[in-house]
């Protein structure tokens, strides 16, 4: 190497440095012509640019100083300490050595960690140290690194913790650039200690690299929680006892006030800065959003191999902490998705009321961005293209678009609104089938719809005149949530989960006729919808922290999101449906998944976000709703409480009573329209289920007894159950070969869920017949109807064996006395309901779930007076349709019901802990009520389930 | 340890420069004071992590050494530039005693590839990074001399571009590309491992 070689090789090197990276190659190209050599030279620099600064980012003086510090820590190795055998030194910092040591009596490798001789003698101290270490040590979590001990020996205080084979997470940044999955895959395992430890009240205070552990199975450790906390204390302490003080820095560094004696005084601070977060700098006091903040901070530099608050001196690095935004990430990490760079800012937010509002909805968003990439991969190797010529597109576009204009050109003359589909005509497209959302082309040619069939949902298109199909996106488990097509025909919209329970969706686009899916935009809600001129989406996006939903409007292409309105998460937007002239969006609001007429509809001024209810009537459900195209109103499928089955609507707009049209389609819902509105595409649902009887539960000598809902046994052998046999869904009896049925309520409103007393005199059961579910009791023949209680949402449940007592699950278990009087709700630590009581009337059973979301629903067994469970269960099984729980005469074991391999049938599960064993023998459907006759011998159940066929109704009235 | 005034220190650099060795000698032990005083702090349990001992502190344990305020302008930044290489000699001489100390004759070194994946965890090797700073002054005196300023003395851009009477810019881009050329020569592992 000549000086003039290396003045050239560093003078590339330096301009190619500042260089955004997308512009790289082409200045090398160019620098450095055909000369290999050179160009190796400066790439093999640029590649050790962002090590080398940190190999030099320690001063000469201190590296030596370090080396006599290490000196002068007097090693423990080959000592033994109470039962530890010593053997080598891990490491130093400033918590104390870290040792690798064996435990004597348990043969098993520890990490013993000594706390610096320093630490405070005063014993008071001592015990405060050793409890909050406790307390860290209380937290059981597979990130979170198990303390075995916390205690002392010959005065030295020592944590004895698992030993953790695998390096730090500094040490893995220092190599080769972390894999965006794998960056991702790290951060959700620290949220999910973070999570466990917020939960615990502990805050970890130090998160940064050095704290993190990659085991070399890919798990993820966090070390030394709460340990901050414990050190910075003795800090304090230390500094007033004025022992620490004079070592501290000779030098006021820090413009911010109070930062100083913070930061000086605190030993941990001092290696932390650049993951502090603007409170933690400023001396201020820290809680679990400002772990946000460091997790933020490590995500970043993760993502991009660089931090993002840095600078020479610790001051500029709090001076950039305190004022100043990181550079996009996509300048260093181009492939970095949108939905990184959104959860990055928001854990980086200099105020903590702005971050998240919990680590665990940092986690979610991690969780859902994860399994989004995961999908997005699947996706990319799972398309293969469909060519179909285009000009046949062409064409239609232009026929589509006279078509539009005429129709639009015809309504504006006639002036007045009308009501379409006056006569129509119906044809089923479908026959028993699982088919999803669905739109027909404005053209009326083509129908896009999902289809649900084998627990996967796929994308097709159906051609409608030829009747053949062809498939748009390959069926994977997913949920779609809503679908449009372009106003040319050419694309559909979709909204798509991750996965079958994922409630964090996304907006894609797809070409109809072949291509990839292409995902617009991030963090949808459930539904959007298209702009008149389809240039604009609106959609609704939750903001967990606010506790708001929002109406938020984006370009076509994902770009220009923009908030217009918000409303608080438990009563969002559904089904927004923008008008033809693009001034309003209406939509659903209201109280989702609950019973009774609690939803309106209304409409949102697209320019300001003023929101206008456009009907003081309400309903237990609306779904999606269209515009007709001169706006003069809208059709949408609604749920009335009181009546049995859902129906399509018409409001009049901008005024008007919503009428239920004249529409002979009964459980339809989710109407698209074609632009001459002539025609109409729906999907129609039927529920399909039969009441079987098993004799001594013997499936082969089952017997279908007709049709019937939710159903119990009388004590002398009759079955009281739910039917929709003469339109309202009113409680029967029936002898149990099926004959003498008698009708017990008349509407209206649903009735459901009977139970009868043990006396046979009562059947307690949930009527909506006020609107809102409620207990009802009424004498056996059905007279006499008396309403129980007036609890939120309540679903009876069972009753005391004594007879005395209702229960009930209304947010929780409750009971009220039969013969009248107040509820009573029962404690119980989790989510709970569907209570079944014991034979002995002792002990209840019950379904919960646990805080995750997403999680499955188990059995648990309680005191019949509530309290802590004293036997849980996880139930085995893909589905579970019914909650109904059901025990033994014997009171020796539960039954329930569990969907294996889509196939459901009746378990018995022994409380004695043997695993469950299958009591019925069905092949196909969803068993979705049963009971067991009071001496244990006969099984009867409801077993169907849902079919959803699309519907075509042309309009053949004359208008 | 009786620490000497910042008179003494700044004739015994000047007498270090006229050529008096026994001045190098009666440094050296002062060099090795602020270095214990260093250390002390680290075991009391403030780790100057990477980002905490950055210039401003060194620099100013190092300047403690000598009076430069009382020194003319013109002689300041001679004298940077003296105490940069007298920092440079005693340090790496210092960490030379250490790995013969430690390591015995025929120790095991780390290879610098290694720490340097290492990362923050390990400290330059001051030793071998000597080596590499002599063969880049035959390459780059000026920018050898940016190290040493830089990375021995601990100064900043601009008291290195005072001390080399060239701009702050030239400073930067020095050190820039320097540090790299260093460091890629260290972890090139054509260094022997034992």
């Amino acid at each position: 190497m000549t000086p003039e070689s290396y003045r050239k090789i560093g003078a590339l090197y330096y301009s190619a440095s500042e260089l955004p990276p997308a512009e790289l190659q082409d200045f090398l190209d160019e620098a450095c012509g055909g000369d290999k050599a050179l160009r190796s030279e400066v790439e093999s620099l640029l590649a050790a640019r962002d090590r080398a600064g940190d190999y030099f980012a320690t001063p000469a003086m201190d590296v030596a100083a370090g080396l006599l510090a290490e000196e002068n820590y007097p090693s423990l190795a080959g000592q033994s300490l109470s039962h530890y055998q010593v053997l080598s030194m891990i490491g130093a910092g400033g918590m104390g050595e870290v040792y690798l040591a064996e435990d004597m009596r348990l043969r098993r490798k520890v990490a013993l960690k000594l706390l610096p001789a320093q630490f405070p003698q005063d014993a008071d101290r001592v015990r405060r140290f050793e409890r909050e270490a406790r307390a860290a040590s209380s937290l059981n979590h597979p990130n979170i690194i198990t303390i075995f001990e916390v205690g002392q020996v010959d005065g030295l205080h020592f944590i004895c913790s698992e030993y953790i084979e695998g390096q730090t997470l500094r040490r893995r940044l220092a190599g080769d650039q972390l894999k965006l999955h794998g960056t991702v895959d790290v951060a959700i395992q620290i949220a999910s200690a973070l999570t466990s430890a917020h939960d615990a009240g502990i805050v970890h205070r130090d998160i940064k690299p050095e704290n993190i552990m990659l085991r070399h199975d890919g798990l993820v450790k966090v070390l030394d929680f709460g340990l901050a906390k414990l050190i910075e204390r003795s800090g304090e302490w230390e500094a007033g006892s004025g022992e620490w003080r004079e070592e501290a820095i000779p030098h006021s560094p820090l413009p911010i006030p109070h930062s100083l004696p913070h930061l000086s005084t605190t030993g941990v601070a001092m290696g932390t800065v650049r993951y502090m977060s603007p409170e933690q700098a400023r001396g201020e006091n820290v809680e679990g959003r400002s772990d946000i903040f460091s997790l933020g901070v490590l995500l970043y530099e993760m993502i991009t191999g660089r931090p993002p608050f840095d600078g020479e001196t610790s001051d500029e690095v709090i001076a950039a902490i305190l004022e100043r935004e990181p550079p996009p990430l996509a300048q260093c990490a181009p492939e970095a998705p949108a939905e990184l760079q959104r959860i990055v800012t928001k854990a980086l937010r200099k105020k903590r009321e702005d971050r998240y509002e919990a680590v665990s909805d940092l986690l979610l968003d991690l969780k859902a961005l994860k399994e989004e990439m995961e999908l997005e991969t699947k996706a990319l190797r799972g398309r293969r293209p469909k060519a179909i010529g285009d000009r046949r597109l062409t064409t239609a576009v232009v026929a589509l678009t006279i078509l539009v204009a005429a129709a639009m050109a015809i309504n504006r003359l006639t002036g007045k609104p009308t009501i379409p589909f006056q006569q129509v005509d119906i044809t089923r497209l479908t026959n028993n089938r699982n088919i999803g959302l669905s739109e027909i082309s404005p053209d009326g040619k083509r129908i896009v719809y999902v289809d649900n069939e084998k627990g996967q949902a796929s994308l097709w298109l159906r051609h409608v005149a030829t009747e053949s199909i062809q498939e748009i996106v390959p069926p994977a488990k997913v949920h779609y949530t809503d679908l449009a097509l372009s106003p040319d025909g050419n694309h559909a919209y979709f909204v798509m989960s991750s996965d079958m329970v994922s409630a964090v969706r996304a907006l894609y686009r797809v070409p109809i006729f072949g291509g990839a899916p292409v995902k617009l935009i991030d963090d949808v809600y459930l539904h959007f919808t298209l702009s008149p001129d389809g240039n604009q989406f609106a959609f609704t996006r939750r903001y967990f922290g606010e506790g708001k939903i929002a109406m938020m409007i984006a370009n076509v292409d994902g770009s220009g999101e923009r908030r217009i309105a918000a409303r608080p998460l438990n009563e969002p937007y559904e089904f927004p449906s923008w008008s033809p002239d693009g001034e309003v969006i209406a939509c659903t609001v209201g109280p989702p998944g609950r019973e009774g007429n609690q939803r309106g509809i209304t409409e949102l001024r697209v320019k300001d976000g003023v929101e206008r209810p456009l009907t003081s009537q309400k309903w237990q459900s609306v779904g999606r709703k269209v515009w007709a195209p001169d706006g003069s109103g809208l059709l949408f499928d609604a749920f009335k409480a009181e009546k049995p089955r859902k129906q399509i609507w018409h409001l009049p707009y901008p005024g008007g009573e919503p009428r239920p049209t004249t529409i002979g389609l009964d459980h339809c819902s989710r109407i698209s329209l074609t632009a001459d509105l002539k025609t109409m595409l729906c999907s129609q649902q039927n529920l399909i289920s039969d009441i079987w009887l098993a004799p001594e539960g013997d499936t082969g000598r089952a017997r279908k007894l007709g049709a019937g809902m939710s159903l119990s046994w009388t004590p002398d052998g009759r079955i009281v159950y739910e039917s929709d046999f003469d339109g309202n869904r009113d409680l029967w009896i029936m002898n149990q070969d099926g004959t003498g049925g008698k009708k017990l309520t008349s509407g209206p409103g649903r009735n459901g869920a009977p139970r009868v007393t043990p006396d046979g005199r009562y059947i307690l059961f949930t009527s909506l017949r006020s609107g809102l579910p409620q207990i009802w009791r009424m004498e056996i023949d059905g007279s006499d109807p008396v309403q129980l209680a007036s609890s939120d949402n309540a679903q009876m449940s069972d009753i005391s064996p004594d007879g005395k007592w209702a229960f009930y699950t209304s947010a929780g278990i409750r009971k009220v006395p039969v013969a009248g009087g107040e509820p009573v709700t029962l404690p119980a630590m989790h989510s709970t309901g569907y209570p079944s009581v014991a034979p002995d009337g002792k002990l209840i059973a019950y379904y919960y779930r646990e805080k995750q979301s997403g999680a499955k629903k188990k059995i648990a067994v309680m005191p019949s007076g509530g309290g802590q469970p004293v036997w849980t269960f996880d139930p085995p099984g893909e589905a579970f349709w019914t909650s109904d729980i059901r025990w033994t005469p014997d009171g020796k074991a539960l039954l329930y019901e569990a969907d294996h391999n889509g196939v459901s049938n009746i378990w018995l599960k022994p409380l004695s802990g043997e695993p469950p064993k299958r009591l019925t023998d069905f092949r196909s459907e969803a068993i979705l009520a049963f009971d067991l006759s009071r001496d244990g011998k006969h099984l009867i159940c409801t077993r169907g389930g849902w079919t959803f066929d699309l519907v075509l109704v042309r309009d053949v009235s004359c208008r | 340890m009786s620490v000497s005034s910042p008179q003494e220190i700044t004739q015994l650099l000047v007498a270090w420069n006229k050529g008096d060795v026994n001045a190098l000698e009666q440094l050296t032990p002062l060099v090795h004071a602020e270095l214990h005083h260093l250390a002390k702090r680290q075991m009391a349990g403030e780790r100057l992590g990477h980002i905490l001992q950055t210039t401003a502190l060194v620099n100013e344990a190092f300047l403690r050494l000598i009076d430069w305020r009382n020194v003319e302008w013109r002689d300041r930044a001679h004298f940077f530039g003296l105490a940069a290489q007298i920092m440079r000699r005693i340090l790496v001489d210092f960490a030379r005693a250490r790995q013969r100390e430690k390591r015995g004759g025929d120790a095991l070194l780390v290879s610098l590839s290694e720490a340097a994946n290492i990362g923050y965890e390990r400290s330059a090797d001051l030793v071998a990074l000597d080596d590499a700073l002599q063969a880049l002054e035959k390459l780059d005196a000026r920018q050898a001399r940016v190290v040493e300023l830089r990375f021995f003395a601990g100064l900043s851009n601009e008291e290195t571009a005072e001390a080399l009477k060239v701009s702050v810019g030239t400073v930067r881009r020095d050190w820039s590309i320097a540090q790299v050329w260093l460091f890629r020569e260290l972890s090139k592992g054509g260094r022997d491992d034992a």
